[in-house]
Parts: C-alpha cells; structure tokens; sequence
C-alpha cells in the first residue's frame, strides 16, 4: 500500500472560499425574487435564500478561518480511477436506451470489475451473468419494463 | 383507538397478504447489506427507497419491505465483524473486538448465535420501548405551532450537528448547501419560481431520491473505486455449532444491560447505533472488571455491543416517527421514505398518520423475529456470500442504483443526474463534509420555509415570535445543548470511536454508521 501523502488545510481552505462565493452569487440571485402582489412584505420569496446565503457564507468564512486537515485529492491514480467509474456510468446512461439494459449492463460491469481488480475473464463472466440475472429480475420477475435495445427479439 | 389495538393492527398489516413476503424479502436483503463491508445501511435503504416506488408498492408494504431491510442491516454487520474482523457497518465495528478472536479460537458459530440472540434481545427491548414512549411523546406534538415547528427544526439540524460533526462549519454547510438544493423551483408559499434559470424540469424542484441514491450509493462506489487495497480478506470457517446453555444464560444480564443503554442513547437525537453499541460494551467491560476477558473472545463483548446497537436503530426511530425528526443517517434516508409516501415530516406525523407509525413498529416485530429464525440457520449462507469478491459486487451495486432512478420516470436525464450527484458527494467526502445534513436539509427546508412563513404571518413580521413561547424556547436551548455538549462530552468517545475506524480504515472517515 502506498503512503497517502500528508494531510493539508489548503483543501478546507479552497472549499470554503468557494462556499462563500457561492453564498454571494445565490443571495445576489434571491435578491431578484419579487414577491406577488398582494404577497406577504415580511415574508417573501427571497427571505429565505437570504437566510441560507448568510448561513452558507458565514460557515464558509469559519472554514477558510479554521480548516480542517484532509487528504489531498491530488493523487493521479486515484482521481483516474474515479473518473474512470464516472465515465463508465455516464456511457452506460447514454447507451441504456440504445444498445438495451443486458448490453448495457454487461459492459459496464465488466469494464467496472476489471478495472476494479478482477481477472478479466472472471470480470467479463461475472458481469454477462450479472446483468442477464438483473434483467431477468427487474423486467421479467418485478415488471420494471427495461430497455431490450438491439435485442429486442428477445421473447 | 388505544395504542394496543394500533398495536395489534400494525402487527396484522405486517402479516397480511403480500406483506408477510416483503418482510422476509427486506430481511435477507438487509442482512447482506448490512454483512457486506462498505455498504452501510443508509447506503442500501437509500437505493432500495426509488425501486420500491416504481413497483408501485403502497405505503404499507413499501413501508414494511424498507423497515425489514433496515433491521436486517442492523443484523447483518456483525457477520463480518466476527468472520472477518471488517465491521458490516460501523455500529458492528466493537462486535469485531471480541467477535473476531472468538472466530480466531474456532468459536465462530457460537459468536454468532450469541450475537443473534443479543441482537434479537436488545431489538424487542427497544420496541417495547418504542410503543411506550412514542404516544407520550406524540403527544406533546400536539402543542405545536408555526414557531414551534421552526425551533423542532432548529433543534434537527443542532443535532444533525451532533452525529456527523467532527467540525460545525462543515456541518453548517451541509445543512446549507441542502437547503439550497431545497429552494430550487416553485416556491410553496409565493408561487414564484426560483433558480430556474428558465430550465422547466427545474421548475418542480430537484427530486430528493434522486440526490439521496447519487450522494449515497454512487458516491460510495467512486469511493470504492478508488481505493487501492485490492486485498480480500479471507472469511474464517466456521465450527460446527455447539449450544452452550449455560453460557447463553450468563451473558443474558449483559444484553439486557446493554439494550437500556443502547435505547437511551438511539433516542438521544443525533447519537445513533454507534454510540449505542460503543457506550454499551465500554460499560460491561467496566462492569466485569479484571473477571472479563475482553479483547481477547469474551462472550459478553459480542454480546453488550450486539444488543446495543440493535436497541439504538430502534430508539432513533422514536424521535423519526413521532416529531419527524432523524436523529441518524439511516433515520434519515426512512424519513426520506416516509416524505415519497405524501406523509409530511412534522410534529404531527403520529397524530396523522398513527397507523402508519404503528406498521412500522409491527413490521419491526416480525422482522425481527423473523431475523432471527433466518439468521440461525442461515448464518452460512451469507458467510458465503461474503466470499464474493466487492470487486464483482460493487458494479452491481451501481447498476441497481442508477435503474433505480431510471424506473422512477424512465427518464434518461435523471440518471445522468444521479451520477452528478455521486461525484458531488464523492467529493464532499472526501472533505469529510457530512452527506446526512444534505439530505435532511432537502427534506425538511420547504417545511421550515413554510413554518417561517406562517409565524411571520402570525405576528406581522415581528421575528421575536419565533421565542414567544416556553415550548420554543426550551427546543432552542435543547438545540443549543446537543450543539454544543459534543463539543464538551462527546469528544473522548467519539475520538475513540474514530481512533478505532482510522486504525482500520487508514484515515477513510466512516459516515454513514448508523
């Protein structure tokens, strides 16, 4: 196992900054909201963004003030992996109605399982049978009605 | 109708046609849930709440299915904890203490059976708590106006502070940032569109089931993805069963013990399972003095923290079904539930819906009981489910999660949706900001807008109202006080708990324990 590298505060940092400009750019929205006439003046539709603004911006502030130690998100290999896993779920999104859940389904888990460790026989096996069973289930046994994509001759 | 009679019909709702199905159902799945490492009960409740809303379920069974799962998770993580000495979830990580060098001296099975029958002990002791203290307590409710509800809510996220906080700022803009998701689309109380940004699907707001599956199940699995321990622990075999009467009955007074303790601390808001599961083996440790061997396989160290954490996930249900508030991440995702039903989360969640509440409670009856012939017999067959592999697990885990928001509305847009949530939520947590005040941020911010809007409307925008009775302000200083008693008291525990997982887990911070 590689050593994490150390902890750091820049993280807390950034991410509050980032919080506090976010608090600005949604209170300076909320500001826009104009109530109905005849609306309540007390209560309007911008009071309560307002609040959540000054809310989010104050602990935003607290936390550029007084961060907490994390691991770096820096590492390549990591942050790969993740979006690796990422990807694969957004192609299996784009290609659900398309090539049909089972195709689908196989790729993603078997590229998922390899990329995860797995032996890629096994992966690719493992994720036929997979995603067969999970049709079976879903659209079969519990009438989820999946996409069947290309293999719509199935009976 | 008298709470025996609700009682009794909660219990006949859980028997009754299908249901009896669907108890069994959640508890085999709960069980693998819960005994499955990485997947917590938070985690499997949360993929599971959209499937059973698209198979058209209705609330009585929907509720019982997802209760069953919730008590079965809460079963299955000592599983592996004894086998494996990896904790299922994190109220089953001081199971591991003695559960694992017991499996370690071929006592497997016996830590096992033991930790069932504890389990089993400390869950029945907490339900005759649950329905002796939730019509007192729902009574109170009743006593509840616009600016009593906006100290409740104060109050839930004070606690919510609590549970996950190692720092209050990163709790705050938790419970920010799920507000703010919250005030996307049409407000309730003026009919003018918010955040929009002239988007349509916008304009009914972000769907919460869709928030809650992203930021827990498939930030779980980038989380998972990214690790680079490969290992696979290997599970111990186990023995072959041998009953020991004599030692089942001297270990009763622990799980008897220990179940108080873990009731008291499940109901204190934002304590949850852990605490439970951790005050009650620190006491019996204190207790059986120099006499105990624990650490090194005492029966009564699976055995207090096993009641324990059993009795808590059923006390943190108290404050959840009679005020609608979560005091826990899992309480959380069942409110979640209960909010996709049309039960608005609220003081008056008893008063209205008391059927409802006392379902759950049935459901809780049965599938513990239920649990608990399953879990005997069948302890092996989850020891060999657990042999498989997370690598070939974990893709499955994604793919059920991300069909379970394409059944909601078969809308490709929701699951690329989904996934922007989970990489959200992968890297909230990788800052270690809390995902549970998110969720119950969404949830109860158009209740708090709305209750807001009534007070002002009641005193003619004076803010003092919000403190104009004894009620509100006693909530407000109770929300004080769970804000700030961690800070004082709950450091040492909670610093042990965590010292405990780091140790374990190499740094990775546990969230989603109870």
């Amino acid at each position: 196992m590689k050593t994490p590298p150390n902890p750091s505060r820049h993280q807390d940092r950034i991410f509050g900054a980032a919080m506090v400009f976010l608090a600005i750019v949604y209170g300076l929205i909320a500001d826009s909201f104009v109530p109905p006439i005849g609306g309540d003046a007390a209560f309007g539709p911008k009071t309560f963004p307002i609040i959540i603004g000054f809310v989010l911006g104050f602990s935003g502030l607290w936390l550029i003030i007084e961060p907490r130690e994390s691991t770096p998100l820096t590492r390549a290999e990591e942050l790969r992996a993740v979006l690796f896993t990422t990807i694969m779920s957004l192609f299996f999104a784009a290609l659900l109605e398309k090539l049909g859940f089972i195709l689908s389904a196989f790729g993603y888990s078997g590229f998922l399982a390899w990329r995860m460790g797995a032996k890629p026989p096994a992966a690719f096996l493992v994720a036929l049978f997979s995603s067969i069973v999970l049709y079976l289930v879903f659209d079969r046994l519990l009438d989820l009605t999946l996409p069947d994509g290309v293999l719509t001759a199935l009976p | 109708m008298n709470t025996l009679d609700l009682l009794l019909q909660g219990i006949e709702h859980a028997l009754g046609g299908h249901n009896l199905f669907f108890a069994v159902c959640g508890c085999f799945i709960g069980t693998l849930i819960g005994a499955l490492p990485g997947l917590g009960p938070a985690n499997g409740v949360a993929i599971l709440i959209p499937l059973s809303f698209s198979l058209g379920l209705d609330a009585n069974s929907a509720l019982i299915l997802l209760t069953a799962v919730y008590a079965g998770a809460m079963y299955g993580g000592r599983i592996s904890s004894i086998l494996l000495n990896i904790p299922g979830d994190g109220p089953a990580l001081m199971t591991t203490l003695d559960g694992y060098p017991m499996a370690r001296q071929g006592r497997a099975a016996e830590a096992l059976l033991l930790s069932a029958v504890a389990s089993f002990i400390g869950a029945f002791i907490s339900l005759i708590g649950l329905v002796f203290f939730a019509p007192m307590l729902a009574g109170v409710a009743l006593r509840f106006g616009p600016p009593e509800y906006v100290a409740l809510y104060g109050l839930t996220f004070a606690a919510l502070g609590g549970v996950t906080g190692k720092s209050t700022a990163k709790t705050l803009i938790a419970i920010a940032l799920g507000l703010l998701i919250a005030t996307v689309g049409i407000d309730r109380t003026s009919g003018v569109p918010r955040y929009t940004f002239g988007v349509l699907e916008l304009y009914d707001g972000v769907d919460y089931l869709i928030a809650l599956v992203g930021l827990f199940a498939i930030a779980e699995l980038l989380l998972f993805s990214e690790t680079d321990e490969r290992r696979q622990a290997k599970p111990i075999a186990r023995n072959r069963l041998r009953i020991d009467f004599r030692e089942l009955f001297s270990t009763l007074p622990s799980a008897l013990r220990a179940s108080l303790i873990g009731f008291a601390a499940g109901v204190l808001p934002g304590a949850g399972a852990s605490l439970g599961s951790f005050m009650s083996y620190t006491i019996e440790k204190r207790i059986s003095g120099r006499r105990g061997r624990f650490g090194t396989g005492d029966p009564k160290g699976v055995v207090a923290p096993e009641a324990g954490n059993n009795a808590a996930a059923n006390g943190a249900l108290l404050p959840m079904l009679t005020l609608g508030v979560p005091g826990s991440g899992t309480t959380a995702v069942l409110l979640a539930l209960l909010v996709s039903l049309n039960i608005t989360p609220g003081p008056l969640i008893f008063q209205q819906n008391g059927e409802l509440v006392f379902t759950v409670i049935g459901a809780l009856a049965i599938g513990n009981l239920i649990l608990f012939l399953m879990n005997v017999p069948m302890v092996g067959v989850f020891a060999r489910i657990l042999a498989i592999p997370p690598h070939h697990l974990m893709p499955v885990v994604g793919l059920i999660a991300m069909l379970g928001t394409y059944a909601l509305s078969h809308s490709i847009t929701d699951v690329y949706l989904t996934i922007a949530f989970g990489v959200a939520g992968y890297f909230l947590r990788r800052l270690e900001i809390p995902l549970v005040p998110v969720i119950v941020a969404m949830l109860l911010g158009p209740e708090l807008e709305v209750a807001l809007h009534h007070s002002l409307a009641l005193s003619n925008g004076d803010w003092m109202i919000l403190l104009d009775s004894p009620l509100a302000i006693s909530l407000w200083l109770a929300a004080a006080t769970v804000l700030t008693a961690p800070m004082i008291f709950g450091a040492r525990p909670r610093g042990r708990i965590k010292k405990k997982i780091a140790a374990r887990e190499s740094g990775r911070p546990e969230q989603f324990g109870d």
